[in-house]
């Protein structure tokens, strides 16, 4: 947990290699590495800087609008911040508990969300990497490739993509912008004919989940030792859990574990998360570094995620899932599982979990009830925490008294791996990155180390042109050594 | 639910009205939603995803627009071929790869599409559409307002014609 290439002695006297795909707007990170004139990496930076401004988008705003507005944060993952801001703003209104069918509404939403966008990161984001190799030929490593040798792979991603935006939809009204969470509960029931087209398809569904987990399984242990050493590193695992230990998505309390698996903290309610994790500014990244108070700023950097979600439950109450997860802790060996590649296999777990959860969810009665909203006594101050798709997302709102938010902090799951996208793209240009050509599935390596933890980057926008990938290796003199440039075709120059 | 022969064009407008420019597709598919025509599709969403597959179909020509850093001004038509996106990084998908895409999944040709760019410079969080990019919005606008004036079963062929 050092912070080994984060900064380089004498740097001033390295040269430069610049990943950059990118200006600000277009929804990417940048990698800088420092090399010195033996070719060897000194430093390894990722900035992300998207991140910037969410605070005050949404101060001055009234509380109640905020679960709607903040679905503009993300074109990704909307509702998960609106799914989080609804149960900040259920305190600023005094709802300290939903009823019973309200929670299990925003479940089925959260689970949907979380299904489709699990399906778009394995079918098409990662398979291509993982059937085929990191540095295999960019020809055949793409969605297309896969399709050439796994035919339905890519339908059934969209099918299971398209299927959770059909329970989004059903829940919030809208794919997008929809208006399902509001203060003290939902806004609309689930109607019987609602859930049962949603019934319709969910057995296919949960098949392919299986399928999916069974091949992400395959993918990781085909190429086991390899895997295991890509982009790995020794952390600490925070998530929520059920006050049973049982894996929890939507409500829950906060655990963190150590590297070993030991109890760092337990059942710590998130309303009190302000007291175990704090950001750290660093004066080279947009993006702060979370980390828990207990352990400190240096050794106290944790995972969140489909990993750290698996690592820190003791069981998952759905059975197909369980027996999955049983199998996957079977890789640490009584230890938490460290691998950055394991989170692949992790989310393709929670996303049969998911389709499993949906199902308890339709065939209870409670889901179709009507009474869906409480009320109680106005409160100042709004903490919601969900497990998002990417890990542990945190709202926190003060409220003024013309009902205007004052004051707002967001964590959200993606700056809560930041210290460990950092980590594994040190892990891969330490081992690959050391000559003095840059090439294309060298690149890839450093993309397969980030893309593992499946950031949200897109936050802002994806307008047409703002697609280049850009390298560059430069000597300190400013002499240019190597670039390679991915333009906005997919074509290398 | 439409069916296939009551459809001439399906538009897919995507963006973020809180980001700047970007919200020049959410303002053009409120725009062609409030025309109200007969034939036509609109399709808004905040990022061109995969799933968009399923709202392609071989016989209805589709039209997508989206805010662009490609051209410096004003707007411009293209037609567009199926294709493939470069990086797996990114959440999104170009219209080429989803014509791209819609082929290989569904084993059928794709439909014939266009890409309307709509110059943008600026997308900050909390922003309104800029001047500058107001009136690039407002000659698309036109331009598609003369296109879409016509009968809806020969959109597809005006926009050949204008590309």
């Amino acid at each position: 947990m050092s912070r080994e290439l984060e900064t380089a002695d004498n740097r001033e006297s390295l040269k430069r290699v610049v990943i950059e795909p990118l200006t600000r707007v277009e929804g990417h990170g940048k990698v800088t590495l420092l090399a010195d004139d033996d070719n060897i990496i000194r430093e390894a930076r990722l900035h992300i800087v998207e991140f910037r401004g969410f605070e005050r988008f949404i101060q001055g705003r009234p509380y109640w609008d905020v679960p709607v507005v903040v679905q503009r944060l993300c074109g990704i993952c909307p509702v998960s911040h609106h799914l989080a801001a609804g149960k900040a703003i259920d305190r600023i209104a005094g709802a300290e508990k939903i009823t019973a069918t309200a929670k299990k509404l925003r479940e089925l939403a959260h689970f949907g969300q979380i299904l489709q966008s699990h399906a778009l990161h394995f079918f098409h984001l990662a398979s291509p990497d993982l059937l085929f190799g990191f540095e295999s030929d960019i020809a055949k490593r793409n969605i297309f490739g896969v399709i050439q040798e796994h035919e339905d792979i890519a339908l059934k991603g969209i099918r299971l993509r398209k299927y959770g935006q059909e329970v989004i939809k059903a829940i919030l009204g809208k794919r997008i912008h929809g208006t399902g969470a509001i203060p003290g509960g939902m806004n609309k029931p689930l109607t019987a004919e609602e859930r049962d087209t949603l019934l319709v398809d969910l057995d296919e569904i949960t098949a392919w989940a299986k399928d999916a987990v069974d091949l992400a399984r395959d993918c990781y242990l085909g190429n086991e030792d390899y895997n295991a050493r890509f982009g790995s590193m020794s952390s600490n695992f925070l998530s929520l859990v059920r006050e049973d230990g049982a894996l929890e998505l939507y409500d829950g309390k906060l655990r963190a574990r150590d590297h070993n698996g030991d109890t760092i903290f337990d059942q710590v309610s998130d309303q009190q998360y302000y007291e175990h994790i704090r950001e750290e500014v660093r004066n080279w990244s947009y993006m702060k570094f979370p980390y828990l108070v207990e352990l400190g700023a240096d050794a106290g950097w944790y995972r969140v995620g489909p990993l750290a979600r698996l690592n820190n439950c003791d069981y998952i109450d759905t059975p197909l899932a369980e027996a999955e997860r049983e199998r996957f802790m079977e890789l640490g060996g009584g230890s938490p599982v460290h691998a950055s590649l394991a989170y692949h296999w992790a989310r393709m777990i929670e996303l049969l979990h998911c389709a499993e959860k949906i199902r308890e969810l339709l065939d209870d009665p409670v889901t179709l009830g009507s009474d869906i909203v409480v009320t109680g006594e106005r409160q100042s101050t709004g903490i919601g925490v969900i497990e998002a798709t990417r890990g542990t997302l945190f709202h926190h709102y003060e409220v003024d008294d013309d009902d205007m938010i004052r004051k707002a902090n967001l964590i959200v799951s993606t700056t809560n791996n930041n210290q460990a996208m950092n980590e594994a793209i040190r892990q891969v240009a330490k081992d690959k990155l050391n000559g003095e050509e840059i090439t294309e599935p060298l690149l890839n390596n450093i993309e397969v180390a980030v893309r593992a933890y499946d950031p949200c980057l897109s936050c802002a926008t994806h307008a047409v042109g703002k697609m280049p990938l850009a390298v560059e290796l430069r000597r300190t003199s400013g002499e240019l050594v190597h670039r390679l440039q991915r333009d906005s075709n997919g074509h290398y120059s | 639910m439409d069916t296939t022969a009551d459809r001439s064009l399906v538009v897919f407008a995507w963006g973020n009205a809180s980001r700047g420019d970007d919200g020049i597709g959410p303002e053009i598919a409120r725009r062609l939603a409030s025309l109200e025509l007969p034939g036509l599709r609109v399709i808004e969403d905040f990022q061109l995803q995969i799933e968009h597959v399923m709202d392609l179909d071989a016989d209805v020509p589709a039209l997508f627009i989206d805010a662009s850093v490609a051209i410096d001004e004003g707007f411009r038509i293209e037609r567009i071929e199926p294709g493939l996106d470069p990086s797996l990084s990114t959440h999104a998908v170009s219209p080429a790869a989803l014509l791209g895409l819609y082929e290989q999944t569904l084993q059928t040709p794709a439909p014939e599409a266009w890409l309307l760019h709509v110059a943008a410079t600026s997308f900050e969080l909390g922003e309104a559409i800029s001047e500058q990019t107001s009136h690039n919005l407002d000659a698309a606008w036109s331009f598609l307002e003369q296109v879409l004036g016509g009968s809806p079963h020969t959109l597809g062929a005006r926009l050949a014609a204008a590309a």
